[in-house]
């Protein structure tokens, strides 16, 4: 796994709000075609280290790079262009504007192929193709959540960032939610993706970081992880 | 479901006023009025949508506009002694450029003017935007921040209009201008139709933009929420700046409207920004469309006061002496304040 080079690395990075630093040297890869889950306790960082690495807190030292390329502390709106996308885990849609409309914004970047990469993403996710004209703030938290995927797949990433994709989701929509997630990643999109909800998470992905206290605390194969009885105690309630 | 209730209040006033032969004319001056508050309004709610706050310039700006467009167009300016100047090349120079068209007192050389104007301002708005506001959102600045900047700014254009053009109100063209007399008994001037076919035609035009175009579309984004336009690949400097354009058109045509229905008069963007915060909020704040439906109610409201006859008690109530006019906005906005704060067209707050 491990003689390619990644195609998104974190090294050592610290980074907070305002005077306070949440993390503390905080490093992780993610391979091409990887998917990479970041599990731990609440406040360990695991949002915080998602922003961080998409531009939208400053880097105090340590390094981020993707595709080789050093992008620390490079804009939101530029890493786009080099195929790095996020999804938040709230306000991940724009609620006035209808679904169509959040797809079209999910591509401003780029606006060649757009109704080719419109029928892709209708396909993967059907419920929203019928209901194109409707305002995303009526949605459910479902379909929300599809759409903000959705909207983040526009751009045909390398790598896509998921921050608590299942958070607030009926059990029958993480299942969902998670179905999908591994099909994108099927497709060939690298993804990191941050979970509260630990077994569902390392039951789909390759490898697992576990942070805590804003620090690298373990990190290896997923389905190792699942069965590690550290990590069954301290963060699945096993 | 006290919005569409209020709806219904405003508009068998205004109803009302249209049907009976005594009020029907300040009913149609109030369609007046409000075409010009409409354009104001929607801008402040442009600005207030994308750059999170209350724009309390915008009157002094739309009076700028008017002085501007007035300036290209005769290129009268004050002197150092405070004597009018002219300078030696102006739009009113150009060939056949001051015969009135149709029934209006003006020639193409103000619709030329308008131009200039929009584009002047789109220009100071982006410079101000570049000097002023860009700065205070690098150091976030809360949103009252930003409106005392804006409070500071609306002084020193009132100030600067003071400097160039001197305290006397002006006209494009002076003179007494006869009215048209219309089916339904309506009479207007010319000039008034222009005010309204330009304020319906700029009104689509920026609804258009809004809804149809990219640029529109990401303005809405950005207006929803900022950090995931920024997610999105959306450059939201570049909107920013986009906005204060748009906004400095919607400025330069209201303003150069609101001369031709009033006067240029540098003390008048003051006293309509009252007005045009009333129209804006009655709407629903942040949305433009809401903004001309807020600015028929202020504007026609205001107007009709001040014909309509109306005793309580053997109290007259109404007409108001024109003076009290412009506070019928501001009753307003403090009742429906009260009963709808979310504005008639508002979305609920969460």
């Amino acid at each position: 796994m491990s003689a390619k080079t990644p195609i998104l690395e974190a090294k050592g990075v610290t980074a907070g709000y305002g005077e306070i630093d949440i993390l503390h040297g905080v490093s992780t890869a993610v391979y091409p075609g990887e998917m990479v889950a970041i599990i731990g306790p609440n406040g360990a960082g695991k949002s915080t280290l998602l922003r961080t690495m998409f531009g939208l807190l400053p880097i105090r030292s340590g390094t981020v790079h993707l595709k080789g390329q050093d992008v620390t502390d490079e804009r939101p709106d530029q890493l786009v262009h080099l195929g790095l996308s996020y999804v938040p885990q709230v306000a991940n849609v724009f609620p006035s504007l209808t679904i169509l409309e959040n797809l079209e914004m999910g591509a401003f970047v780029r606006q060649d192929r757009l109704n080719d990469r419109l029928d892709r993403i209708f396909a993967l996710f059907p419920d929203l193709s019928g209901r194109r004209g409707e305002q995303a703030g009526r949605l459910s938290g479902g379909q929300r959540q599809m759409l903000a995927l959705g909207r983040a797949l526009m751009l045909d990433p390398d790598v896509l960032l998921l921050d608590e994709p299942s958070a607030s989701l009926s059990p029958k929509m993480v299942e969902m939610i998670f179905e999908r997630i591994n099909a994108i990643n099927q497709e060939g999109t690298a993804i990191l993706l941050v979970e509260q909800n630990a077994k569902e998470a390392l039951s789909v992905c390759d490898r697992a970081y576990v942070l805590a206290m804003g620090q690298n605390r373990l990190e290896g194969d997923a389905k190792a992880m699942l069965e590690n009885e550290e990590v069954g105690k301290l963060y699945m309630g096993a | 479901m006290t919005g569409p209730g209020i709806f219904l209040a405003f508009a068998a006033l205004a109803i009302y006023s249209a049907v009976d032969h005594d009020t029907r004319k300040f009913f149609v001056t109030g369609v007046v009025v409000a075409s010009v508050y409409a354009l104001g309004a929607i801008g402040l709610n442009l600005i207030y949508g994308v750059l999170k706050f209350g724009h309390f310039a915008q009157g002094d700006s739309m009076m700028l506009a008017a002085y501007l467009a007035f300036f290209v167009v005769s290129g009268s300016i004050l002197g150092e002694r405070r004597d009018t100047q002219v300078l030696p090349v102006h739009l009113d120079d150009l060939p056949g450029s001051t015969d009135p068209i149709w029934e209006l007192t003006f020639g193409y050389s103000l619709l030329l003017g308008i131009i200039g104007a929009g584009l002047l301002m789109s220009g100071i708005l982006v410079l101000l935007d570049r000097l002023i506001y860009r700065r205070l959102r690098e150091r976030r600045g809360n949103i009252v921040i930003f409106s005392i900047a804006s409070l500071g700014l609306a002084l020193a254009i009132r100030s600067s209009m003071l400097i160039f053009w001197g305290p006397n109100p002006r006209s494009y063209v002076e003179g007494i201008h006869p009215a048209l007399h219309l089916p339904f008994d309506i009479v207007l001037k010319g000039d008034q139709i222009f005010i309204i076919v330009t304020a319906v035609v700029m009104a689509a035009a920026v609804y258009s933009l809004l809804m149809f175009s990219k640029l529109g579309k990401a303005m809405r984004a950005v207006a929803d929420n900022p950090e995931l336009a920024l997610i999105s690949g959306i450059n939201t400097d570049q909107i920013f700046v986009w906005t204060w354009v748009i906004a400095g058109w919607l400025i330069a045509v209201a303003g150069v409207l609101l001369a031709l229905q009033a006067q240029l008069n540098p003390n008048l963007g003051f006293i309509i920004v009252l007005p045009l915060f009333a129209s804006a909020i009655l709407g629903g704040i942040g949305s433009p469309l809401g903004a001309i439906g807020g600015a028929l109610i202020v504007g026609i409201t205001q107007e009709v006061s001040v014909g309509l006859e109306v005793s309580v008690f053997g109290e007259h109530l109404l007409p108001l002496a024109a003076g009290y006019k412009f506070s019928v906005a501001v009753v307003l906005l403090i009742l429906i304040l009260l009963v709808r704060p979310q504005g008639l067209f508002g979305r609920e707050p969460a």
